[in-house]
């Protein structure tokens, strides 16, 4: 049973009401009736006659505010006559029968104008430390010169988006699996005008990888709950997979340009790059994602100089959003790919070259602090070139890359072993809303956490109630995690970058802590509100990329050994291992399950997985878009060490997915012993490489 | 159109129009697979069900199709002893539920082991790649898969090639 809470608003805003599970004969249904053509001016509709009962939903019919707001970012929820991009939502149409709405929606056309529209303003960065000199090869430097690009991902997941929202009496319930559910109340509001404390959000469970869970779901919530509102009855809005994968949040295409001045012995004396990202027609969370993609070019490695610039650039295609990493992984994976170019330019092991260059105590960090902490990147390379054998192994398919005469015509695959470091940022570079947490102990010794980030899974929940039990030293029997109810639960959000695993474990033992103190002294039941403070390190400023960027920093390094076979113009993984320092493990299942699933990630974004933003707008690449495979996947080792001195556990998930696609990137390369300019590595790539001519190579 | 045909275990008259999936009807009308997005090209496994013993993608058959004949969806299977026992040791294992593919791998890898007992490493790791998600499962299953057949006395029949077995 849900608590009746003192002060509570409305006895419907209780999560086990029929509010949020209406039965289905009841509930409506919605649909979004989108652009055919990615930009120009809506001049008419056509559509069939409106079946009777069904109804159109257009901009001029929004009660409240007509545009959706994430962060500083703001776009039209209905645009009112001009199309910002394939596949955007113009009007929405609701009726009671499923099947017939969408017959209907499939007979629509919007007449438009082509027009080329303004574009939505982007956002750059530009950032120096030093001097980075012009041009200093020879008398014992070299200038290496590097450029890369990467493809945007889908967030792969099958299960579409699904809304139900119910509108009555004022008050609107909305049901939707998000990781922001207070995003999701605050963008309702706007919209239908009304008070925040009017609007209940249920969230349901997500699904591990972020994208198409933050600000996505508020998007269609904010439409259900429109429809709800015009129809009077609970509105299902469920997009179709194909839907689903056209217009949510994919992983941005990145271009990076790099260029290092490096010491004969390896040291790098100065970084230029210039990193450009591709985030659709509305930039959003692109700040967040290109000051991380930045951090990611920046952190590693010492630069005594560097000059940065970032800038992301719109276009006529759907938003995109944080999928696989934050944005970290985009910088790291240029970083790590230049490296090897660097080693190679030099002739140097690439593992002694990183060690070489690592950030070590004492050395100022790009943003101007000095690390008090050794970074553990040494001794994880250390560690796995030790594991995976990786300078022999290395050398000696550099000896055989060096000796080969014409590559098509090989009969033996082409070996190739690539190396990469990486680090996961825990906690959102602008904060995101502050995490509160509640926790309230009745007389019957029940303790109820209301904590306002959706769990990633079952086993993280069960790990809340352990530490709760233990502090509190009750029976984890007597621990109850509340679903996820706005209603009841304090602000917070959007669950990303481990928020979930660093903040909410503190603020448990806070909790708790307070309630064995206060149990003692007043009568039960008693309760107490815990928020997450930052500690007092300096304050990240994004403009000028001084402060203390994340809450913590957890470390890896990856192995990939690879074949190519050339007569098949194919890449077989033979062997992919992974180092991680992330703290000690609370739950070492979960651990590998979270590092298994990034490092699929990073193979399919390094291999088979790319979305085609098509403007024609006729092929979308979705019967195409392959998910990798058996195949593709061997079984990844993982080491996990334990030698920094940040005891707490730290945030994992993202290592996977930032350090592997660059190991895997470069093994690719020393296969081939050739550059490539961009990942996923195509057949067609790899053919074109094999049938260079070895002395171009 | 009204069709007769056992479902979990009851005899039942399920009604749909001719040209509707199986997947569709047992969605609309029994109520099964809740919430679920299907690709209905017989490609994700999300719609797997047992027709007559037979694992087959209830997307890719015609509803009328299955007139008299059983049909086991992984709700029906989750009621089961074996379902039982054979999550309990893939927990053992260090199974993380994941809320898109778990249930369905579940259903699939039994059914799966159930038809192949003689399954190898690869041909378990093969059948446990049909099912695409993104969760980081697979290893745990696959250890699950070789544990569960080890545990099992081998039939006496001739050794079957699971490949291409639906």
């Amino acid at each position: 049973m849900a608590r009746k809470k003192k002060g509570f608003r409305d006895p419907l805003f209780d999560p086990d009401h029929r509010l949020f599970s209406p039965p289905s004969a009841e509930c409506w249904h919605g649909v979004c009736l989108r652009s055919q053509v990615p930009r120009g001016r809506v001049i008419g509709m056509v559509h069939p006659p409106l079946p009777e009962g069904m109804r159109l939903y257009g901009p001029d019919d929004i009660p409240g505010n007509e545009s959706f707001q994430v962060n500083k970012v703001r776009f039209p929820l209905l645009s009112h006559n001009t199309v910002h991009y394939i596949g955007e939502p113009l009007f929405l149409v609701v009726g009671e029968a499923e099947a017939v709405v969408r017959a209907f929606a499939s007979q629509v056309r919007f007449v438009v104008v082509p027009e080329q529209n303004e574009p939505a303003a982007g956002i750059t960065r530009f950032l120096s430390r030093g001097v980075v000199p012009e041009n200093s090869e020879g008398s014992g430097f070299r200038v290496v010169e590097s450029s890369f690009s990467s493809g945007a991902q889908d967030h792969g997941r099958f299960d579409a988006l699904e809304v139900l929202a119910h509108v009555t009496q004022g008050t609107v319930a909305v049901k939707v699996r998000s990781q922001w559910p207070a995003h999701v109340v605050s963008s309702v509001a706007r919209a239908l005008d009304l008070d925040p404390a009017k609007v209940q959000v249920l969230a349901t469970t997500t699904a591990g990888v972020t994208g198409n869970q933050v600000w996505f779901p508020s998007l269609y919530a904010v439409y259900a709950a429109l429809l709800s509102q015009a129809c009077g009855k609970p509105v299902v809005l469920r997009l179709t997979r194909q839907e689903d994968f056209h217009v949510s949040p994919k992983k941005p295409e990145c271009k990076t340009f790099l260029k290092s001045l490096v010491a004969s012995d390896g040291r790098l004396l100065s970084l230029s790059a210039q990193l450009e990202l591709q985030t659709g027609a509305w930039p959003v969370m692109a700040e967040e994602i290109l000051d991380r993609a930045l951090v990611g070019l920046l952190t590693p490695y010492h630069l005594p100089h560097f000059e940065v610039q970032g800038r992301v650039q719109t276009s006529p295609t759907p938003p995109r959003g944080p999928v696989g990493t934050q944005g970290e992984g985009l910088g790291l994976f240029a970083l790590e790919s230049h490296v090897d170019d660097i080693c190679r330019e030099l002739d140097i092991d690439p593992v002694r070259w990183r060690q070489q260059n690592a950030v070590v105590v004492g050395q100022p960090w790009f943003t101007g602090l000095v690390p008090k902490t050794e970074n553990p990147l040494h001794w994880l390379l250390a560690e796995t070139s030790k594991a995976t054998d990786f300078s022999r192994k290395y050398a000696a398919y550099g000896l055989l890359s060096a000796n080969r005469k014409n590559l098509a015509s090989e009969a033996l695959p082409l070996k190739g072993i690539g190396v990469a470091s990486a680090f996961q940022g825990n906690g959102l570079l602008a904060g995101g809303n502050p995490v509160h947490l509640e926790g309230r102990l009745d007389e019957d010794g029940q303790l109820s956490l209301y904590i306002p980030l959706v769990s990633p899974n079952e086993r993280q929940s069960e790990l809340w109630k352990a530490q709760a039990a233990a502090t509190l030293q009750i029976p984890q029997t007597s621990v109850r995690i509340c679903p996820v109810f706005t209603g009841e639960h304090p602000t917070g959000g959007p669950s990303l970058a481990s928020r979930a695993f660093e903040m909410v474990p503190r603020l448990i033992v806070q909790t708790c802590e307070a309630l064995a103190q206060k149990r003692l002294k007043q009568a039960l039941p008693v309760t107490v509100k815990s928020v997450f403070r930052r500690s007092k390190t300096p304050p990240w400023d994004s403009e000028a990329f001084t402060g203390q960027p994340f809450l913590s920093f957890s470390w890896c390094s990856a192995v990939a050994e690879v074949q190519v076979i050339p007569h098949r113009a194919e890449v077989e993984i033979v062997r992919l291992t992974l180092v991680v320092d992330a703290g000690p493990r609370v739950d070492e299942a979960a651990a590998r399950n979270a590092l298994v699933e990034g490092a699929q990630m990073a193979v399919g974004w390094a291999l088979t997985e790319v979305f085609h933003f098509d403007v024609s707008g006729h092929d979308s690449g979705y019967h195409r878009y392959r998910l990798p495979g058996p195949r593709e996947l061997p079984p990844l080792a993982i080491l996990f060490l334990e030698g920094s001195k940040e005891l707490r556990p730290r945030g994992l998930g993202n290592l996977g997915a930032h350090a592997m696609a660059p190991a895997l990137f470069n093994a690719i390369r020393q296969a081939l012993g050739s550059s490539l300019p961009s990942i996923p590595v195509s057949r067609k790539m790899l053919d074109e490489a094999l049938r260079e001519p070895v002395g171009d190579l | 159109m009204k069709v007769q045909l056992i479902l979990n275990g009851d005899d039942l008259a399920l009604s749909g129009g001719p040209r509707d999936s199986l997947f569709a009807v047992l969605q609309q009308r029994a109520g099964l697979f809740p919430e679920r997005v299907c690709c209905e090209q017989g490609d994700c496994g999300r719609c797997h069900i047992l027709l007559d013993g037979k694992e087959v993608p209830s997307c890719l058959i015609p509803f009328f199709q299955v007139r008299e004949q059983e049909v086991v969806s992984p709700e029906g299977f989750q009621n089961t002893e074996e379902y039982r026992q054979f999550r309990a040791l893939l927990e053992e294992e260090g199974l993380v539920h994941c809320t898109e593919c778990t249930e369905v791998q579940i259903f699939h890898l039994f059914s799966f082991l159930e038809q192949f007992p003689q399954a190898d490493a690869e041909e378990c790791r093969l059948a446990i790649g049909e099912i695409p998600c993104r969760c980081g499962s697979k290893p745990v299953l696959e250890r699950g898969a070789r544990r569960w057949l080890a545990s099992r006395p081998w039939p006496v029949v001739g050794r079957e090639v699971p490949r291409g077995h639906h």
